[in-house]
Formats: C-alpha cells, sequence, structure tokens
C-alpha cells in the first residue's frame, strides 16, 4: 500500500517532466494555438532560437550553476563545522540572511560591471546566489546530528572522514538536499532575467516580445519558464522527500 | 569569557582578505568618460602616504588583537576598529576621485575597484563577527548607531561625490526622488494587499483542515513561478480586460504598467503570509486557549486577547519576508513598465553604462536591508513579555 503510493507520486513527476518536454518540442502547435489567440500579430513565435534551443540554455545555465553551488557549498559547510572552522558560522549565518536580503536581479545587475555581458556573468551571478541556501542548510544540517551518534561513530573506531561519508553526511542529505532545491529554483526564475544581460534562455522572448509589443512572443517564453520552475520543484521536492525517507 | 584566550580565526581572515584585496586588487576603476574602457588603480596610486599608513595600522591593530584572544571588551574594540577601517576606505576613494576629476580628467569617471569592495567586506566580516560576541555590551549600541550615523554623514557631507555613483545620481536626482517613491508605493501596496488577503486565508488554513493543502499548494506553485514569467502570463489577459471594458483602460489598467506589477507582486506576497500565519495559530498552546475561555472570554475575545497577541511576532516575520522579496521583485517590474528603481538598471543594462547599474542596484540593496531590519526590530517588540 505504501509503496504503491510512492510508486504513483513518481508516476506524477515522470508525467508531468514528459509534459514539459512534449510542450517545448511541440513548435508547431505553439504557432496554431498563438495566431489563434493573437490573430492580429504578423510573427507569433520568437524567430532566433527554436524554444527547445531556448529551454536547453536555461536549463544548462542554471544546472551549470546549481551544480557549482553545491559543489562549493557542501564542501564549504564541511569545512565550517569541523573543529578548526566553528568560528566561521555566526559569519556564514549573518552572511546567508544578508544574501537571502539581496535581490536576484541586483546581484544579476552587479555581474556586468565586474564580468561584462553574456553567459559567464550570468552563471557567477546565480552561482554566488544559490550558494547561500546551499551553505546554510549544509552547516544546519550537519549541526544538527546528535552528539551521541558521532560518539558512537567514534567508539566504533571510525576515523573522522569515515564518520562524516558514513554517519554526518547521510544524516544531514536531506536537508542539504531542501538548501539546493531552494537554490536552484530560484536559479529558475533569476535565469529569466539573465536575459536582459545577453545570456539568452527563455527569458530572451518575454524580453524580445516586451521590447516590440508582441504578447504572442511572451506567452512563448513566459508558460515553458513557469512549467519548467513548477516541474524543477516538483521533482527536487520528490529527491527530497525519498531521501527524508530513505534515512 | 570562561575558556582561555584563543585566537578570533576570523578577525585573522578578515585582515588577511583586507590585506590581500588591497595589495593585490585595483582600488579604483577611472574610465575617462561615462562609458570608455575603464583603467585600474592600485591603492599606492589611488591614495597618498598618510591614509595607507592608516590603514595599515588599523589593520594590523585588529589582526595583532584577533592574536591575543577572544573577550567581549576586545570584540567591541575590533568592531569599532573595522567601523572607522569601512569609514575611512570610503571616504578616501571618495578624497582620491575628487582629485583625480579636478585634475586633468575633468569627465572621468571613478568608482571603487574590486580591491576597494572586497576590503570592505573583509572590515564588515569583522565588524559582524565582533558584533555578535559584545552584543550583551551596553556601550555597543550607541557605536552601531554612531557607525550608521557616522556612513550617513560621509553620504551628506558630498565628500563622495565624485564617485561615478553619486555623479550619476546628481545629474538625475529629480527622477531618482520619483522612481524611489514609486518603486515603495508598489511594493508597500502590493505587501499590503498580501497581507490582507494572506492573513485570512492562512486563518482559515488553520482552522479548516480540509481546504489547507489546496491553499498551500496554490499559493506555493504561484511563488514558484518565475517573477518574470508571472508578469508575462498576466499580458495578455489584462490587456484583453482593457480593451473590452472601458472603465478599465481609464483606470490606467492595462496589459503593461503598474496593475499587472501589482497583481503579480501581490501573489507572491501570498505564501510567506500564508505559511507564517498558519503555523503562528498552530504553535498556540491548548490550554492557554482552555484557560481563557475558562475566564468566560467569548470567540472573539479570545481571538483578539489571546490568540494574536500570540501569533502576531510570527505573523510579522511572514510580512517581512514578503516585504523584502517584494522589493526585489519591483525592481523586475520595471521591464513591464511599472517604474521604480529597476527602470535605472536596466536602462542602464541597455546603454552598457555601469553607474546607472549601481544608481539602480544599489538603493534597491539598501531598500531590501532597511526593510528587512525594520520589520526584524517589530517582530522581536511584539513578542509577548515585550522587548528583549
Amino acid at each position: 500500500m505504501r509503496s504503491g503510493k510512492v510508486l504513483s507520486r513518481w508516476a506524477l513527476v515522470t508525467a508531468m517532466v514528459v509534459t514539459l518536454l512534449v510542450i517545448l518540442l511541440a513548435e508547431p502547435a505553439w504557432e496554431w494555438s498563438l495566431r489563434y489567440l493573437f490573430p492580429g500579430q504578423r510573427t507569433v513565435l520568437y524567430e532566433r532560437s527554436s524554444l527547445a534551443g531556448l529551454a536547453w540554455e536555461h536549463f544548462f545555465l542554471v544546472g551549470l550553476a546549481s551544480l557549482l553551488s553545491t559543489l562549493l557549498g557542501v564542501t564549504g559547510g564541511v569545512l565550517v563545522t569541523r573543529t578548526g572552522g566553528r568560528d566561521f558560522i555566526p559569519v556564514i549565518d549573518n552572511l546567508a540572511s544578508i544574501g537571502q536580503t539581496f535581490p536576484p536581479v541586483a546581484v544579476l545587475a552587479l555581474a556586468v560591471p565586474l564580468l561584462g555581458f553574456g553567459f559567464t556573468p550570468a552563471l557567477f551571478a546565480l552561482f554566488l546566489y544559490g550558494l547561500m541556501p546551499v551553505l546554510h542548510n549544509t552547516v544546519t544540517g550537519l549541526m544538527s546530528v546528535p552528539p551521541e551518534v558521532l560518539d558512537a561513530a567514534e567508539g566504533m573506531g571510525m576515523r573522522p572522514l569515515q564518520s562524516l561519508f558514513r554517519v554526518e553526511l547521510p544524516v544531514a542529505i536531506p536537508v542539504i538536499m531542501g538548501g539546493i532545491r531552494t537554490s536552484t529554483v530560484i536559479s529558475v526564475g533569476t535565469a529569466t532575467i539573465g536575459a536582459t544581460i545577453g545570456a539568452g534562455g527563455l527569458g530572451a522572448p518575454i524580453i524580445s516580445g516586451l521590447i516590440s509589443n508582441n504578447p504572442a512572443v511572451v506567452l512563448q517564453g513566459a508558460i515553458p519558464a513557469a512549467l519548467m520552475a513548477v516541474v524543477v520543484d516538483k521533482v527536487l521536492g520528490e529527491i527530497e522527500v525519498a531521501l527524508m525517507r530513505g534515512r | 569569557m570562561e575558556n582561555a584566550p584563543r585566537r578570533d580565526r576570523v578577525m585573522i581572515a578578515g585582515s588577511l582578505i583586507i590585506v590581500f584585496a588591497l595589495s593585490f586588487l585595483p582600488f579604483l576603476v577611472v574610465r575617462e568618460t561615462r562609458i570608455s574602457p575603464p583603467t585600474a588603480l592600485p591603492v599606492y596610486r589611488a591614495l597618498g602616504s598618510a591614509p595607507i599608513s592608516a590603514i595599515v595600522v588599523l589593520v594590523l591593530a585588529s589582526f595583532v588583537s584577533a592574536m591575543i584572544g577572544a573577550g567581549r571588551r576586545r570584540s567591541a574594540a575590533a568592531a569599532f576598529l573595522s567601523m572607522i577601517l569601512i569609514l575611512l576606505i570610503l571616504w578616501q576613494a571618495g578624497a582620491s576621485s575628487s582629485k583625480i576629476l579636478e585634475g586633468d580628467l575633468p569627465f572621468a569617471r571613478v568608482s571603487l575597484g574590486s580591491g576597494a569592495w572586497i576590503s570592505l567586506l573583509g572590515a564588515y566580516m569583522i565588524m559582524s563577527s565582533c558584533r555578535i560576541a559584545s552584543l550583551k555590551e551596553r556601550s555597543f549600541t550607541f557605536i552601531c548607531f554612531s557607525f550608521y550615523a557616522a556612513l550617513l554623514m560621509l553620504f551628506l557631507s558630498g565628500q563622495l561625490d565624485s564617485l561615478s555613483f553619486m555623479v550619476e545620481f546628481f545629474n538625475r536626482s529629480s527622477r531618482f526622488w520619483q522612481e524611489l517613491s514609486r518603486h515603495l508605493t508598489l511594493s508597500l501596496s502590493a505587501v499590503f494587499l498580501g497581507t490582507v488577503i494572506g492573513f485570512p486565508l492562512g486563518i482559515a488554513a488553520f482552522r479548516k483542515r480540509r481546504i489547507r493543502a489546496i491553499i498551500l499548494s496554490v499559493a506555493n506553485t504561484l511563488q514558484t513561478i518565475p517573477s518574470l514569467a508571472l508578469f508575462g502570463l498576466l499580458i495578455a489577459p489584462l490587456a484583453v480586460a482593457s480593451r473590452k471594458i472601458p472603465l478599465l483602460a481609464s483606470m490606467g489598467i492595462g496589459g503593461i504598467g503598474w496593475a499587472p506589477a501589482l497583481i503579480a507582486l501581490t501573489v507572491y506576497s501570498l505564501l510567506p503570509i500564508i505559511r507564517n500565519t498558519l503555523s503562528a495559530f498552530s504553535m498556540i498552546d491548548p490550554s492557554v486557549i482552555e484557560s481563557g475561555r475558562g475566564m468566560g472570554m467569548d470567540s472573539l475575545q479570545l481571538f483578539l486577547k489571546v490568540e494574536l497577541p500570540i501569533a502576531l511576532p510570527v505573523v510579522v516575520t511572514g510580512v517581512r519576508i514578503s516585504g523584502v522579496q517584494a522589493i526585489g521583485n519591483t525592481a523586475v517590474a520595471a521591464l513591464i513598465g511599472a517604474g521604480g528603481l529597476g527602470q535605472f538598471i536596466f536602462q542602464g543594462l541597455g546603454e552598457a553604462a555601469p553607474d546607472l547599474i549601481l544608481l539602480g542596484a544599489i538603493p534597491t540593496v539598501v531598500l531590501a536591508l532597511s526593510a528587512d531590519g525594520l520589520l526584524r526590530r517589530l517582530s522581536v517588540a511584539l513578542r509577548p513579555g515585550g522587548a528583549s
């Protein structure tokens, strides 16, 4: 009964992913329905790139940024929770809460004077903005490991590294995953604004449609961007739940 | 402190960051005109020997104090040193840039380089780490207050007026205040509407278990949608509505402008307020309500005198999260013609004019940080038992 429920949840997630892919690949259907909705517009599709290409650009940017935030955030969180690094925890908490207060669009805009336009500054901004939730959650997760558990690991003769990989990280992983999810979903949203600094992605048709006053093209970017964010959130949320159950 | 003196690693790291940033990274960046390519100016060419030695002494002092060990008094002193350092770096950057403008490059734009920014970050690191240690020291509140006052004075005194960011501000100061007030109006109205709608929804979710899941998952999904996408989704329907209904058009409601911005911003403020209202009311100990009922209170009295005071600080925390978010998203709304500080950001991006980007981005950040600080304090002050 319980496993059946789990199975049906995964079926739902798979169905959502498949739907998203179909929507991204069905260019003729987009053209047909947008023409029907906006009979007055001469062009209803973004002309410089295919929808699938834009979505891949978007996905690649967000994926790479999240991967970097995760690598650095988890490593940093592990270092800070070792005996030598604990002094830094309050500072990290403080910087994380300030980081959360910074508007994402400001981080993106401030990357331009430093790094110019294009893919790299957008990647840097998304990475930096996504770093703090992962770091913060890694610290929280690792600090929540009960001291008795650590004592038991030591008593069993585990070396510090063994205790980290076999005991601490497995206990902390659902919380860490929560941080990765938060940071990735924010990245999907911030990446749409990335089009204004020349990073392409699903924001490109939205911006181009706004400039040329063409609501059809805006929708061609807005609907897939919204769906992608919802699907990414759902998939990562499901992984988080699975990790929670598995521990 | 009970444990023996030990080295303060955060302060050591902070001091090293400052030394590294000032020795190897550009302190100021000079461009001959507003949009010409930048040249980097290292600290030894930007500043005279007196300010440089002052900075060296301050950094050495905090390094030495970090090596002697922790202690409340020492922390307060170190925080004080780092505050002076922040003020000194800003003041000297301003002075140096006015010297450049008065010299051979009157139309030049001088802005802070990465070295200046990173050394400010290092000083801030020391300040924030010491602040936590010295919070209980009475005099410290006064020191903090004087720091912010001095920072404000520094801006008002005209010492920083030659920095590019301020030059850009003076060139369009009347428009700046206009966009700032537009930004504030839009964010505040969205959070106000979000509270008026979200608070009852949160209470409904608390009282009726059946609709709880629906309310939360709808609000959660809406929150997930990227702001630019939500703005985009509202354009077409609102444009149609305003074409069909002349009354809406006469009110200025259309596909672009303030109407879609306000709707989307309000939708975004819902989730934090609903979620916090729900958890605030769920936290209340049932025995407290029982004893209120035992005293003969009816349900309205119970709500106003017992439940609401306990729940309010957590609800205000929700308003805080919504407010900070709304200020950031309002900047994005400039893309759909809603105005606000985002106007400068996107105009600056379009013209590849970094100073204009800063003129939009820095005030947005300051606004978000101030809203966060104010509402945090309000939430603490509302805690039952008074301010702590």
